[in-house]
């Protein structure tokens, strides 16, 4: 099943925030990462 | 003259006196020492970014070889093998093996403006990174795989930016004058989003929705403009590109208002802005007169710092002036006469850093016997 970069993203961050890490701020951490690829 | 570890405050004392507008003991000597480290320290930049202990070294050959009172970094300034890893088409090594170099990628076309402004982290994802990352064209789970060892990457080059901030400071007793990056939503739109000609064909013929695109970027970026009580020293840096390609029309519609807010709320939280102005900016000085005094530090790149002072340096304070090309090309008298120049046309008062107009990228950008020479003679020269 093919992903696109932004549910890569998400699936990174699910992967890697912490157990109590509340929705907005894993939303924070996708929107950090993705504005992130711009400079790359 | 050698760096010595026991004179850091002394250091770090001179950017704050001559940025409150008073005349420090010895005029601060900034070095802007990028890519040319590892030249001088004859290394490639593949070896540095292997190997992190090398490009420490690198960088502290130079500041061990070279007076300064402080510094714009140590170590590259940002996360060049993660980018690779990523399959950047933006970045890439130049044929001396050193200097590292990009070339524009923005790919964002006319019609998808609409897009681009609904639903701009999706569109940034999906369009935007998908179109100049080879990684994320590959199939998942291998995308998927290399793309989490990028965001790693990124995180350890975090770390060892502050390992390297740390080792400067205490081994070095060099200050590391800014700290942290902000960005104007305007430069980020132009530089990677819809880039160099179309953005500013666009300013002309759709200036409404390049302001909206512009806007959209803002709840992003707004996040690194300090909000309260924030530490004096050191600054926050930021660079500078469309302004100097904007008429002062443009630049007072599309650049203007966000650089203000960020330099007047910067101020306001205790700390200062200090801005590369690349390129030539004296069409937009009547706008930094508009500045509370002091709240600026201006890195001039292209313009004549004598003329700048008379103009705006009541207000700004000013970094700059000593052309590389003179460092390169002309006998150190010429040099040191040059210096002398600025150094009595700007010093006086406070409001000025003593550093070159450009930053040296690869070790053939000057003549190092001048520059140590040189930093020589302004230490002694600057002294109140």
């Amino acid at each position: 099943m093919e992903k696109t970069p932004l549910d890569m993203v998400r699936q990174y961050v699910e992967e890697t925030s912490k157990p109590d890490a509340t929705e907005k701020e894993k939303a924070k951490r996708i929107d950090d990462l993705v504005i992130a690829f711009l400079r790359c | 003259m050698k760096n010595d570890p026991k004179d850091f405050e002394i250091k770090k004392q001179r950017f704050i006196d001559t940025c409150r507008f008073q005349e420090p003991d010895r005029i601060p000597i900034q070095a802007k020492v990028a890519n040319f480290a590892m030249g001088y320290n004859c290394k490639t930049a593949k070896e540095c970014y292997e190997n992190p202990q090398t490009e420490r070294e690198s960088w502290a050959k130079v500041y061990n070889d070279i007076y300064y009172d402080g510094i714009s970094g140590l170590g590259m300034n940002f996360p060049f093998k993660a980018y690779l890893d990523l399959e950047t088409e933006t970045y890439f090594i130049s044929r001396n093996q050193v200097t590292l170099q990009h070339h524009e990628s923005a790919h964002m076309m006319v019609d998808e403006y609409d897009e681009f402004i609904n639903h701009p982290i999706t569109y940034i994802a999906n369009k935007a990174a998908y179109r100049k990352l080879g990684v994320l064209r590959k199939p998942y789970p291998e995308n998927y795989e290399i793309l989490k060892g990028a965001f790693i990457e990124m995180e350890e080059f975090k770390k060892r930016s502050a390992a390297n901030r740390k080792y400067a400071e205490e081994v070095l007793g060099l200050p590391i004058i800014t700290s942290g990056n902000m960005s104007h939503v305007c430069d980020v739109f132009f530089d990677f989003v819809r880039g160099f000609l179309p953005t500013l064909a666009d300013m002309r013929r759709y200036p409404d929705k390049v302001l909206k695109a512009i806007e959209t970027l803002v709840p992003y970026y707004e996040t690194s403009i300090p909000v309260t009580d924030k530490a004096e020293f050191p600054f926050i840096y930021n660079t500078c590109h469309i302004p100097t390609f904007l008429s002062k029309q443009l630049f007072g519609k599309f650049f203007w208002p966000y650089y203000k807010r960020m330099i007047t709320q910067t101020f306001e939280s205790g700390t200062r802005l200090m801005s590369f102005c690349e390129g030539k900016w004296e069409q937009h000085f009547d706008y930094l007169n508009e500045l509370p005094k002091g709240a600026l530090i201006a890195l001039l790149e292209s313009d004549d710092i004598i003329k700048a002072q008379k103009i705006i340096g009541n207000k700004v304070i000013l970094a700059g002036g000593m052309p590389l090309s003179l460092i390169k090309y002309g006998t150190l008298e010429e040099c040191k006469e040059y210096a002398k120049k600025i150094i009595d046309a700007c010093a006086p008062g406070g409001g000025f850093i003593f550093t070159t107009d450009k930053t040296l990228l690869d070790v053939n950008d000057i003549n190092v016997a001048n520059l140590v020479e040189l930093n020589n003679f302004v230490h002694e020269y600057g002294k109140r």
